[in-house]
């Protein structure tokens, strides 16, 4: 194999393939390499697999010998982010990858490729047009509540649908729920919804964050993947193949007990009282009476804070506790100056929303104190 | 207001309460050692064992190098908790802020009991001279204003003495004393201190922040306060400042069946998860340690992002540690299931219903245990263990 391509090019196509390639050495040593294949064509490819997640991107370059290696994805990125921005000539001799770029000489070893698992890529026709800024946004306001549990499958991803041009995503970890509703154009459709598995979001969210140009979408109903590509790489995700729970039932609708809340106030008390918690796990209480909200944390060894804030709040006195960290990770997705949190009790759950924006909204369980 | 803290050290826990069941061993120099190790270490030893210069933790070839006609017995779990349980619990009858930090150890804060009980040196004494007729054990008694200044006074009487140390005459009766009756001053801070020819806590005490950084490093600012009889740690009587909770089994007969293993972690999670919930904690790091019938020894961690109380989820993490663990084709010996980051967890509601019905039945099976015993209700897969009906058998 010999081909030579620029600098930039290189990095582009090497990016997205060593970020799922870099922690797979637990699931399979083979993982964390990367595939390079340089075809007659002029073409370079470059695949990583995480079994869930495959990617493949596709430069251009001037190939002198055909062939196919697995090389290092951690190793070879670093490598080639530390040369100037000139031509890289890569050559490979026997079991070495030759890696040469002006005075600079690296020889890397190298696998053979025969173990390295086939990546499927659906074919162009597939593919739909679709705005990445929606499926970025999507992601970016349910990411945090999905479970780290592998126990739950069904809740280790976004819930993801499309439909009537509704692009609509929840994720739960079975105490909160994080929902978010975008209106797109086009006709791509996910009728019944599919759920993404977290790191494939993360991936689809880069590649949508970084548009230059074409982004386009597919869903495989046979073979259960889901599909995003743009100019240069495809990543193709492994749905999880499972039910996702009745999320409209857990939505409350609560008609009182409403409070609107200055949100950057609220974050910086919330700050403050999350200084002297014990964990991320620790809780705040609220004491709702009129229009005061207090809040008081204590922490055994660090002592105990109260923080008093002039809210407006239509309803009954309520005290009520709730995670810190997961209340920091909702207000943080909410744009805006206010917002709003109605109650239904102090063990049912509340319900945050923007009070400007009605595209995204949090259910969170309270804590029994 | 200055605290009044009670430090308790029965010396020779063990030793003495085997003496107590055979009045004979009081004649003789013994150990206590578990014989069934290979490389045998004394868990403890009686009082004419220590004249002779047998110490805790030695080897018991050394100690019969020391001694040749010393007598083993080995340790007898049971006997020891149950009489720690007892001791702990008239402790208690004199405060609510009882410490047990094993071994015959206890620290009782009785500040402001004073109505109560009377003065406090009275309920010094008063609680010793309890512990002699109800144990026939008399353990060494310290009053003092803080937890330092009490254990340092109970180290320098052992065996069986009384002392009281007023308050605001910390530093003056620990300057005569010799370093190494510190807490903290192990084997190599000695060494240093030696060097610089610091023996003594007054000595100690008179170094500045500068001098004393230069000479211990990081250790410094602790070390001096120490010297200084100054303490402000409080009396715990809540397993939350524990920094770990164990659980072992030591396997009669090695094994390498990997389902006999698992069914014993069974069983240890089982027992750890009891213990977090008793006490509403929730626990973040986990270490399973494997003893090999060689005696060497591997172990595996995992931090977790929540805090985990269900025993099916410490289950789940042991058995992915075990099988990162077990790198040798060896008999296994022992396993050892460590659990710390112990933080208090506060129950979260659940947005699903079918959620609360692990949390019910778990709660459910809890209060089975709590009622009959741990080994009431267990999984189909620990039913091939032997010896189910020994509940002492995983000890923590």
């Amino acid at each position: 194999m010999k081909f030579k391509a620029d600098k930039s090019s290189i990095i582009l196509g090497l990016f997205h393939p060593q970020k799922v390639s870099s922690n797979n050495s637990s699931i399979n040593p083979i993982l964390s390499n990367i595939r390079i294949k340089a075809e007659e064509n002029n073409t370079i490819n470059f695949q990583a697999t995480d079994t869930s997640t495959s990617v493949l991107s596709r430069i251009k370059g001037e190939v002198y010998e055909p062939a196919s290696i697995i090389v290092s994805g951690k190793i070879l990125y670093s490598l080639i982010s530390s040369f100037p921005d000139q031509d890289i000539t890569f050559e490979l001799k026997d079991t070495q990858l030759i890696l040469q770029c002006e005075k600079s000489k690296f020889e890397i070893n190298t696998m053979n490729d025969e173990d390295f698992p086939e990546i499927y890529i659906p074919e162009n026709k597939l593919f739909s047009d679709f705005e990445p800024e929606i499926i970025s946004q999507c992601i970016d306001k349910t990411i945090f509540s999905v479970s780290k549990d592998e126990a739950k499958m069904h809740l280790t991803g976004i819930f993801y649908m499309c439909k009537k041009n509704i692009a609509t995503a929840v994720s739960t970890d079975g105490h909160r729920l994080s929902f978010a509703e975008f209106g797109y154009e086009g006709d791509f459709e996910i009728e019944n919804g599919i759920i993404i598995p977290e790191n494939g979001a993360q991936e689809v969210k880069r590649l949508a964050d970084e548009f230059t140009g074409e982004f386009k979408v597919a869903f495989i109903p046979e073979k259960k993947l889901f599909a995003v590509k743009t100019g240069v790489t495809t990543v193709t995700i492994k749905i999880i193949d499972s039910k996702f729970p009745p999320y409209e039932q857990v939505i409350p609708k609560y008609e009182s007990n409403n409070m609107v809340i200055p949100k950057n106030i609220f974050h910086d008390s919330l700050k403050r009282v999350s200084l002297l918690a014990e964990s991320s796990e620790s809780g705040v209480i609220f004491n709702i009476k009129g229009d005061t909200l207090i809040l008081e944390g204590t922490d055994t060894n660090k002592g105990t804070s109260h923080e008093e804030m002039e809210v407006s709040y239509n309803g009954d006195p309520i005290q009520i506790a709730f995670n810190i960290n997961f209340l920091q990770q909702i207000i943080s997705k909410i744009n805006g100056s206010e917002f709003t949190m109605a109650f239904g009790g102090d063990k049912a759950a509340a319900l945050i929303k923007p009070i400007d924006n009605t595209s995204f909204m949090a259910v969170i369980m309270p804590l029994n104190i | 207001m200055y605290r009044e803290i009670i430090h308790i050290n029965f010396t020779s826990f063990m030793a003495s309460l085997e003496a107590l069941q055979d009045n004979s061993l009081n004649r003789i120099p013994f150990v206590i050692a578990s014989v069934n190790t290979p490389r045998i270490f004394i868990l403890d030893p009686s009082r004419l064992a220590f004249q002779e210069g047998i110490r805790r933790g030695m080897t018991l070839s050394k100690a019969r190098f020391i001694c040749p006609d010393i007598k083993v017995l080995p340790p007898n779990p049971s006997l020891y908790q149950q009489a720690g349980q007892k001791i702990f619990k008239l402790a208690s009858t004199y405060s609510p802020l009882v410490e047990n930090c094993g071994s015959g150890n206890i620290f009782l804060d009785i500040t402001g009991t004073r109505t109560l009980f009377g003065i406090s040196i009275d309920t010094a004494a008063r609680l010793k001279l309890e512990y002699q007729n109800h144990f026939s054990l008399d353990p060494t008694t310290a009053l003092a204003s803080n937890k330092l200044v009490s254990k340092v006074a109970t180290r320098i009487l052992n065996p069986a003495g009384f002392a009281s140390i007023p308050p605001g005459d910390e530093a003056n009766f620990l300057k005569p004393q010799k370093v190494d009756y510190l807490p903290g001053v192990g084997s190599s801070t000695k060494a240093r201190l030696y060097l610089l020819g610091i023996r003594y806590i007054g000595e100690l005490a008179s170094l500045n922040q500068h001098q004393a950084s230069h000479a211990l490093g990081n250790s410094a600012s602790g070390l001096l306060n120490r010297a200084r009889g100054i303490d402000p740690s409080p009396v715990n009587n809540s397993l939350v400042r524990q920094p770990s909770i164990v659980f072992s089994k030591l396997l009669n007969n090695a094994h390498d069946d990997p389902t006999l293993i698992k069914a014993h972690l069974r069983l240890i999670s089982i027992k750890a998860g009891f213990e977090l919930r008793k006490y509403g904690l929730g626990a973040r790091k986990f270490k399973l340690n494997l003893l090999y019938s060689d005696h060497k020894s591997t172990s595996r961690q995992k931090t977790v992002h929540c805090n985990i109380k269900a025993d099916d989820k410490i289950f789940k993490i042991g058995c992915h540690l075990f099988e990162k663990a077990l790198n040798r084709r060896i008999s296994i010996k022992k396993i050892t299931l460590s659990l710390s980051r112990l933080q208090q967890s506060k129950s979260q509601y659940s947005l699903f219903k079918n959620h609360n019905h692990q949390l019910k039945l778990q709660s459910t099976l809890d209060h089975l245990r709590n009622k009959y015993g741990i080994i009431a209700v267990l999984p189909a897969s620990t039913t091939i263990l032997p010896n189910l009906n020994n509940q002492n058998d995983y000890p923590a």
